[in-house]
């Protein structure tokens, strides 16, 4: 907090201490700090949509339209039609009125539809290069590619076993998720076995990225609160 | 003392959270450095960057807060260093996420240019162009016309005033872009099918660590050029950019020791509480 006035920084500290007064045991003054921070967090989005998304995107332009309408359908007058998106987007809170729930449900189903459409559009460019990059030769050379064709690298055992790895165990783990037959065959149930094991390595990596994620941020604020609060000198 | 190791496993937590408290502390106060060694995702983007071609711009998604700051801050900092050692111009936006991206951006980037880079001018240099929604709709409608997805910057200029914003005026769409450079706890994995998938433009992110291993798949694939991931991402592109240990002071290179500290702490729990398991099951018999 470079810069920021002393009663900031005090206040900053309490607050942080007060959060982690939780570590002790639960207590009112996390609770209030708590809901404190929601209420500034839904405050302050809610200025910023409107300052920065809906008026420049939305208003300014649908008033822009209607001016040029008033002004005997000067040009720009079809900008007032931004008043249609609005009129749509209303909708949605009519899911609060039992009598008027039906008109809520054009927009989910307008929702849904481009939902849909853009999904198959995502899952396509997102998971084909994926599916592509998963078909890798097993005897590899340097640069990743098969014995045949035009490249001149070296043969590289450290590839060649990094691809054993890679598509082994793509394989253990897409037999574990076969659940449509019984796993009683021996070579399919060790395989399935195996890549359950595989799962759980990486569980445990994703379990020591957390710790690391959460180490991170609380290294963040013992910073601030031994540099910037309590002027410790630091290295 | 089969009976006193069973113990282990009972150990109060408020006594590992001082422990952790200690340990992360002490590399504060007391001079220790330790070595970094650079991972392949670090560097891939180190290099990307170092080839940027004149006259292109880098885009900043930079979509985080207070509450991923730890590891988030280092991330754009060191490339936000990096970028105006090469006088690479950038813009900077916050895409969806949270719309307090585009103030701590201006923060980490109000001392830089203090501390480091005093000539370097807004507009000129870089733009901040605020908070956008919109998701993927967003996204799109960057790439194909960016004055239509922004009117005017965080600034208030309207992204079409020259005298302000002379940088705006070369940039219009996504051909005038060189990388999406996306940073916050969690990127939008967004960027990936509907940019880099439609438009060819190379994306990286920087994530939180716990993140990270859903993203390595798209380094693999080259969907991402490269990726930092959390605290360590940061000090390691510190390294990269201050190969003498001395010049490294970015928000990753100071957290990076106390996190190892803290992580020592935590093994040294873990196998203190499998200690006093298997005590207790062989004090049961």
């Amino acid at each position: 907090m470079e810069g920021a006035a002393t009663w900031q920084i005090w206040l900053a500290a309490i607050v942080t201490l007060g959060i982690y007064s939780y570590l002790i045991s639960d207590n009112k003054i996390y609770r209030l700090l708590l809901n404190i921070m929601i209420g500034l967090g839904v405050g302050y989005n809610f200025i910023i949509m409107w300052k920065q998304v809906l008026q420049p995107l939305w208003w300014e332009p649908m008033t822009q339209g209607f001016t040029a309408l008033f002004n005997g359908f000067a040009p720009g007058s079809a900008k007032a039609l931004w008043v249609l998106v609005g009129l749509l987007g209303t909708l949605w809170y009519f899911q609060f009125s039992r009598k008027y729930l039906w008109l809520s449900r054009i927009v989910i189903g307008m929702t849904l539809g481009a939902g849909a459409g853009v999904v198959f559009k995502q899952q396509l460019l997102m998971n084909m290069p994926q599916i592509a990059d998963s078909f890798r030769p097993l005897v590899a050379r340097a640069d990743g590619t098969p014995l045949v064709g035009g490249s001149t690298a070296p043969l590289s055992l450290w590839m060649s076993l990094n691809n054993i790895i890679f598509v082994g165990t793509i394989v253990c783990v897409m037999v574990y998720f076969f659940f449509s037959f019984e796993h009683r065959w021996a070579p399919v149930r060790h395989t399935a076995k195996l890549g359950r094991w595989l799962l759980m390595v990486s569980f445990g990596a994703f379990f020591g990225n957390t710790v690391m994620t959460r180490m991170a941020v609380f290294l963040e604020r013992l910073q601030f609160l031994l540099r910037d609060w309590l002027k410790v000198p630091m290295f | 003392m089969v009976e006193w190791l069973s113990r282990l496993q009972t150990i109060d937590r408020r006594w590992i959270y001082l422990s952790i408290w200690v340990a992360c502390a002490l590399p504060f106060v007391v001079n220790i450095k330790l070595p970094v060694y650079v991972s392949p995702e670090t560097r891939r983007l180190y290099e990307f960057i170092e080839k940027c071609p004149p006259g292109k711009v880098v885009m900043v998604d930079s979509a985080w807060d207070a509450g991923s700051q730890g590891e988030n801050w280092g991330q754009v900092e060191v490339v936000f260093e990096h970028l105006f050692r090469r006088r690479i111009p950038f813009i900077v936006t916050s895409v969806e996420v949270t719309p307090l991206g585009p103030q701590f951006a201006d923060k980490v980037i109000e001392k830089l240019v203090r501390e480091k880079f005093p000539d370097r001018q807004y507009g000129v240099d870089w733009v901040n162009l605020g908070y956008t929604k919109g998701g993927w709709q967003a996204m799109q409608q960057i790439a194909k016309d960016i004055r239509q997805q922004y009117k005017k910057d965080s600034r208030g200029y309207s992204l079409d005033d020259a005298e302000h914003l002379p940088l705006m005026q070369r940039v219009r769409n996504i051909e005038d872009i060189y990388l999406i450079y996306s940073v916050t706890y969690s990127p939008m994995e967004d960027w990936i099918p509907f940019v880099h998938g439609v438009y060819g433009t190379p994306i990286a992110f920087g994530c939180a660590g716990i993140q990270s291993t859903t993203y390595y798949r798209y380094l693999l694939s080259k969907q991402l050029v490269g990726m930092l991931v959390g605290v360590r991402g940061a000090a390691e592109y510190d390294a990269l950019l201050h190969p003498d240990i001395r010049e490294r002071n970015s928000m990753g290179t100071r957290l990076i020791v106390p996190q190892a500290f803290g992580h020592l702490v935590i093994i040294v729990a873990v196998i203190l509480g499998n200690i006093g398991y298997f005590a207790a099951r062989r004090r049961r018999g």
